[in-house]
């Protein structure tokens, strides 16, 4: 559309013809006029002041747009427009705090409120001094938009001013810094949020806080707040009992007695949020239920296992349960297909732990339900009963668990790949036995070769090496991989061979497999695939080579430093400064100015085995990379460096780093060190 | 490995968010750091299927293997949530019934044409794409026409399982009990009717991929339900993107009941119904029918 058609556009009568005409504007060569952004933030109809945000972000007139907006604000009775201008102010003026000082004098309590919200969202920490005296001062509405703010912009010093208010007495406003501090997921002491909690209806938004307090004087106020009527506050109760009982300071069994002695009530609260609550609740209330040891709330617990709802802290509680639980658990036979499955299994291993403790009976049911599910038509229970055979298995089993390794299921083989694993210790030549007649061109040809590498015998490296014929190339590749842990000796040819295999990941397999063997016969086949067409292959046999320090292949190595793949540059340059290449400064120099990730993360490794004072240098400016997980790198380069100068650095990084990880790391880093 | 024992290599932070970035780059899918936990466990068996021994060299694998793309298909197919039932968020599908299929009805004659084309984006197994059907069917605006539900997953399982329209009590939570009269009880459990299954089609589609959804063609409804919340914004606005292109003029998109445009995009006006909010991509003024005085 041209200019007059855009401005004509921006005219019409149709609200899709005039956002179009907006959407249009952000793509003039010369900006849009103030005047035109500001009519289009007033439109009223919300998708053009939408388009109009963020036409107004790319306005090179910013000192403008900020003080036409901030009078807007002020004077403004038009709530689409004091909106939008509430949002480009939150994107557009960072560093401008003194001009919403000024905007802020001249406001009256109302439109304060509009302004003091702006500020918030420009998260810009050089507001809080203006809004140090907002929060404490008379005006409720304005102090409470002043707490919004600070949650906004976040930080330690946000984050304190807030903490000092919590003993205000003014309630609307505490429950504000409450709910502020349950944002930023700040952790209060019991001390700290104690005396704010004194009012039923602070401590009903409070919940969350109490949680992570990690103190059992909160326990009280959350197992009242757990039967609430409210379904809200209720489930938000048992989440943070949950927080507490995973990280309480002290005595975790007294707060275990506790809940155990809790009413019906807060049982029924429990069961309905397992039940019906949504995932972050399930997942808690699940944790609780176990704590415990609530046997009406067994099925609720293992369908939210089955559901994938559950966190591993439930899964490890639910295993460390005592044999009482052995025959509710049989109990769910019947049950749908998952929840059994789990049922038997923790029946298993819990029987199995408990052996002393398990009536005779009760094995052996166990034992005949293993059993029979062995051959049962839902995948998630033969799974079980395979897996159950990791405690219960002998060698009548083994037969039956290969059987297993043809299913289809990649469920139920890798169950059964795992109890045979456990048999090949304790009962080697029952499985072998089992195994020879097994099929390895078959659906579990792969699993079977990570049996026999577990056998460590003449007769299944014989079979392994029937696996390198196998036409499956998942079981070839794992023939290679099972001959490496089976330590078989004088493979290297063979293996060699499966560098010229069709299948790349063979061949993978087969550098890798070749790389860790100590015969010089080795080298020979790894630096074919230096020539391999494959990528991927090219770069795991320079690392190979570097690793096995074949200087031999230094040159053909180098040479890898042009290839037209980034995977296999950084591997070359991996290789080369493992191998101690001379030219490794040189090519760390090239991979630092690389466009792409990985070449210069090769090239920050490869810095740090120069002489202290360049790989200094060198890895520092990994600290200003655009890609968090490359500062990440050089920040655990640097921390590995540990000098002066490495200090040094890492803390001025520490001042301009957004990334809260990235932060964290260097915080950490500097404390712990590497 | 199995639900309760499931051992296998550790997936650190750093190789959470790398994966997750990667992933959601491929497939719009998020992940908060807090749920790394559930992506390690769910990837493991990824990792052991591919023989590959920790995740840092999975997150090679995804980089650089040729067969990444296949990978990366797997790894959103084990990570997806494919919970669904019949008639889910009932106030809706009567909004649905009551007021959008007659409008699109009126529109669609007005072109002088007797089609009707529904899209539901990210069908899961199928329940909402028949459904819609059912909906359609008994609604009886329809007779005669050319009614053609789409579905589409990134998950081949669940197609699969679409496909074979046979679904056990779980499916059936918020049944209607007047649509009873769609299924035929079998041994496996309940099969949609074939003739519902006629109007139903599936297909394998990533939301993200724009090119390809060109094969959804042009629709007067899009579902899109409960979907966009695993999405990070800019995925969200791509999908977004894609799904307007594929409206007719004046067609609607129904979202999940928590979801909302507000933040993701303007392309789409509010319609304002009787028991719902839904959106519509915009008929131009010109075409809009003259007000009559």
């Amino acid at each position: 559309m041209t200019q007059d058609g855009l401005d004509e556009a921006f005219h019409s009568a149709d609200p899709d013809v005039r956002r179009r005409a907006v959407q249009g504007m952000s793509l003039r060569p010369r900006g849009t006029p103030l005047k035109q952004i500001v009519d289009a933030l007033s439109d009223s109809d919300w998708r053009v002041r939408r388009e109009a945000i963020s036409l107004a972000a790319q306005s090179a007139e910013r000192d403008a747009l900020v003080d036409s907006l901030l009078a807007r604000l002020v004077e403004t009775d038009n709530i689409g427009l004091r909106n939008a201008a509430v949002e480009v102010l939150g994107m557009v003026a960072q560093g401008k705090a003194h001009k919403f000082a000024n905007a802020l004098d001249g406001a009256g309590g109302g439109a304060q409120k509009f302004v003091v919200e702006a500020m918030g969202k420009t998260r810009d920490p050089g507001m809080i001094d203006h809004l140090e005296p907002l929060v404490r001062g008379s005006d409720g509405n304005v102090a409470a938009a002043a707490v919004e703010a600070l949650v906004c912009i976040g930080g330690s010093r946000a984050e304190g001013l807030l903490k000092e208010r919590l003993s205000t007495p003014h309630l609307f406003l505490r429950i504000s810094i409450l709910e502020g501090l349950t944002r930023l997921g700040t952790r209060l002491t019991w001390s700290e949020l104690g005396p704010a909690v004194d009012d039923a209806i602070v401590r009903r938004i409070s919940a969350e806080l109490l949680g992570r307090t990690g103190e059992p004087e909160a326990l009280e106020f959350l197992l009242d707040l757990a039967t609430d009527p409210s379904p809200q506050t209720s489930s938000a109760a048992l989440r943070a009992i949950a927080v507490l009982a995973s990280e309480i300071h002290g005595d975790r069994d007294d707060l275990v007695d506790r809940l155990s002695a809790s009413n019906d009530s807060f049982r029924q609260a429990l069961h309905e949020a397992l039940l019906h609550g949504d995932t972050p609740t399930r997942q808690g209330a699940a944790y609780l239920a176990v704590l415990c040891r609530d046997p009406s709330s067994l099925e609720a617990v293992l369908q939210a296992v089955a559901d994938d709802v559950v966190s591993p802290e439930t899964i490890a509680a639910l295993r460390t349960s005592g044999s009482e639980l052995i025959e509710p658990l049989l109990m769910q036979r019947g049950s749908e297909p998952r929840v059994w499955a789990i049922a038997l299994e923790l029946a298993a291993e819990l029987s199995y732990r408990h052996l002393e403790e398990v009536p005779a009976a009760i094995r052996d049911r166990i034992r005949s339900l293993i059993e029979r599910d062995l051959t049962d038509a839902a995948d998630a229970v033969r799974a079980a009963a395979a897996e159950s055979l990791l405690w219960w298995g002998d060698p009548r089993d083994c037969r039956a668990l290969v059987e297993c390794l043809s299913s289809p299921s990649h469920q139920v083989r890798a169950a059964a790949t795992s109890a045979l694993e456990g048999l090949a210790k304790r009962v080697p030549e029952a499985v072998e036995e089992a195994l020879r007649e097994a099929d390895i061109d078959g659906p579990g040809g792969a699993d079977i070769a990570h049996v026999l590498s577990r056998l460590n015998s003449a007769g299944a490296e014989e079979l392994l090496k029937r696996g390198l014929h196998s036409g499956d190339a998942r079981t070839r590749r794992a023939a290679v991989q099972a001959l490496a842990i089976a330590n078989a000796s004088d493979m290297a040819q063979l293996i060699g061979y499966a560098v010229a295999d069709e299948d790349i990941d063979v061949q993978i397999a087969a550098v890798r497999t070749l790389g860790q063997m100590s015969t010089g016969e080795a080298d020979g086949p790894l630096g074919t695939a230096l020539e391999s067409r494959f990528a991927p292959t090219r770069a795991e046999a320079a690392l190979a080579l570097g690793r096995r320090e074949a200087n031999g292949s230094i040159p053909r190595i180098r040479a890898l430093l042009e290839d037209k793949e980034p995977v296999v540059v950084s591997a070359a340059l991996d290789a080369l400064a493992w191998l101690g290449d001379s030219e490794v400064a040189r090519a760390v120099e090239r991979a630092l100015s690389h466009a792409d990730d990985e070449i210069f993360q090769a090239g920050l490794r490869a810095a740090r085995t120069l002489p202290v004072h360049d790989a200094e240098r060198l890895v520092s400016r990994g600290l200003t990379h655009s890609a968090w997980n490359v500062r990440m790198l050089a920040i655990k380069l640097l921390l590995d460096l540990d000098t002066d100068r490495t200090r040094l650095v890492l803390r001025r990084a520490l001042t301009n780093e957004t990334d809260s990880m990235v932060r964290h790391a260097i915080e950490s880093g500097l404390r712990l060190g590497a | 490995m199995t639900l309760l024992h499931d051992t296998g290599p550790s997936l650190n932070l750093r190789e959470f968010r790398l994966i997750r970035d990667f992933i959601n780059q491929f497939c719009g899918i998020y992940f908060a750091d807090d749920s790394s936990y559930v992506v390690e466990r769910r990837l493991r068996e990824r990792l052991r299927e591919l023989g590959v021994e920790d995740f840092a060299e999975y997150y090679r694998y995804l980089q650089y293997h040729p067969k990444a793309e296949r990978e990366l298909e797997a790894a959103a197919e084990v990570l997806t949530t494919n919970e669904t039932y019949f008639f889910r968020e009932a106030y809706q599908l009567r909004a649905f019934t009551d007021e959008i299929l007659p409008a699109v009805r009126a529109r669609s004659l007005a072109r002088g044409s007797k089609r009707l084309d529904v899209w539901s984006a990210g069908c899961s197994s199928g329940e909402e794409v028949f459904t819609v059907a059912m909906l359609i069917d008994a609604s009886g605006l329809f007779d005669g026409w050319d009614v053609r539900v789409f579905g589409n997953d990134i998950s081949r399982r669940v197609l699969t399982k679409a496909r074979g329209a046979t679904y056990s009590q779980a499916s059936f939570r918020a049944m209607i009990p007047e649509y009873a009269k769609y299924f035929i009880d079998t041994e496996e459990g309940r099969q949609v009717h074939p003739r519902i299954r006629a109007m139903c089609h599936f297909g394998h589609l990533n939301l993200m991929n724009q090119r390809r959804a060109a094969i959804v063609g042009r629709v007067d409804v899009t579902f899109c339900r409960n979907v966009l919340i695993y999405f990070d914004d800019a995925s969200r606005r791509k999908v977004l993107e894609t799904i307007y292109q594929r409206l007719n003029r004046g067609g609607y998109l129904l979202l999940g009941h928590s979801e909302s445009l507000l933040r993701s995009t303007t392309a789409f006006e509010i319609a304002q119904l009787t028991t719902d909010i839904v959106y519509r991509r915009p008929i131009p003024f010109t075409d809009m029918p003259p007000r009559r005085s």
